[in-house]
């Protein structure tokens, strides 16, 4: 049976940390390993901000949406919000190789959820962003 | 946040988490409570749940700074959530990451 847990809120860094703490205390009364509940955390911190960042072109707190399901085989995250067009597996992960002087700012948080999660899918709807990503048990 | 200084060691401790919301104050404070003696930077990760780019972002920003007076940073205790991050983007190769046995610390 799946365990379902769903926000709506406006995109603040405070909103994203509060949000973030009612997360994790989910994920702690389900009993969720602590190695797959950081990757819900990190996608609504680094999709939040990006979203906070460059998502528009006002100043306005804009809503977005996070759903997550927990299942037997894992857990599943979306992330959908109203802002400009923006596909993760577009993005060039940053090079990490390069000495730290030679590496470029930005980047780094889609290369992150990018990593942590074992899937991450995009698709653009009715003018909104909705990623979804899941990792599964044990991998 | 807490801050300890023995034998030019400044250590830092009792951070929850490292992230958009708390990483300028967490470099603005480390910068403010640096002297010219400290040769070095400890930051114990031991109770700290969540690092995120933003909070990477300001270690490197401290570690630029003790750069600057020929001084180092290094992460104490990281959690294997906290490791896995800093190893995914290669900050494991940039800041010595030390695991502490509990009679040391």
């Amino acid at each position: 049976m799946a365990n379902r847990l769903s926000f709506r809120f406006k995109v603040t860094l405070e909103e994203i940390s509060r949000i973030n703490e009612e997360v994790s205390a989910w994920m702690n009364d389900l009993d969720v390993a602590s190695g797959l509940s950081y990757m819900p955390q990190l996608a609504i911190e680094e999709l939040g901000t990006n979203v906070l960042k460059y998502g528009h072109d006002d100043d306005q707190a804009h809503e977005v949406d996070v759903e997550l399901e927990l299942s037997e085989s894992g857990l599943q995250v979306t992330f959908t919000d109203d802002g400009r067009p923006f596909n993760p597996l577009e993005t060039t992960a940053p090079d990490v190789s390069l000495p730290l002087e030679e590496r470029t700012v930005g980047g780094l948080g889609i290369h992150l959820v990018r990593s942590v999660a074992d899937t991450l899918e995009y698709e653009r709807v009715d003018g909104k962003n909705r990623i979804r990503l899941f990792k599964q048990f044990n991998s | 946040m807490h801050f300890e200084t023995t034998d030019h060691i400044l250590r830092v401790s009792r951070l929850a988490e490292l992230n958009s919301a708390t990483a300028g104050a967490f470099r603005d404070e480390i910068r403010e409570a640096l002297v010219a003696g400290h040769q070095r930077v400890d930051i114990d990760f031991s109770e700290t749940r969540f690092v995120d780019s933003s909070g990477l972002g300001a270690l490197i920003a401290v570690h630029k700074t003790l750069c600057g007076q020929g001084g180092s940073l290094r992460i104490l205790n990281p959690s294997p959530q906290v490791r896995q991050i800093l190893e995914l983007t290669r900050m494991h190769r940039i800041f010595e990451i030390v695991v502490e046995s509990p009679k040391s610390s």
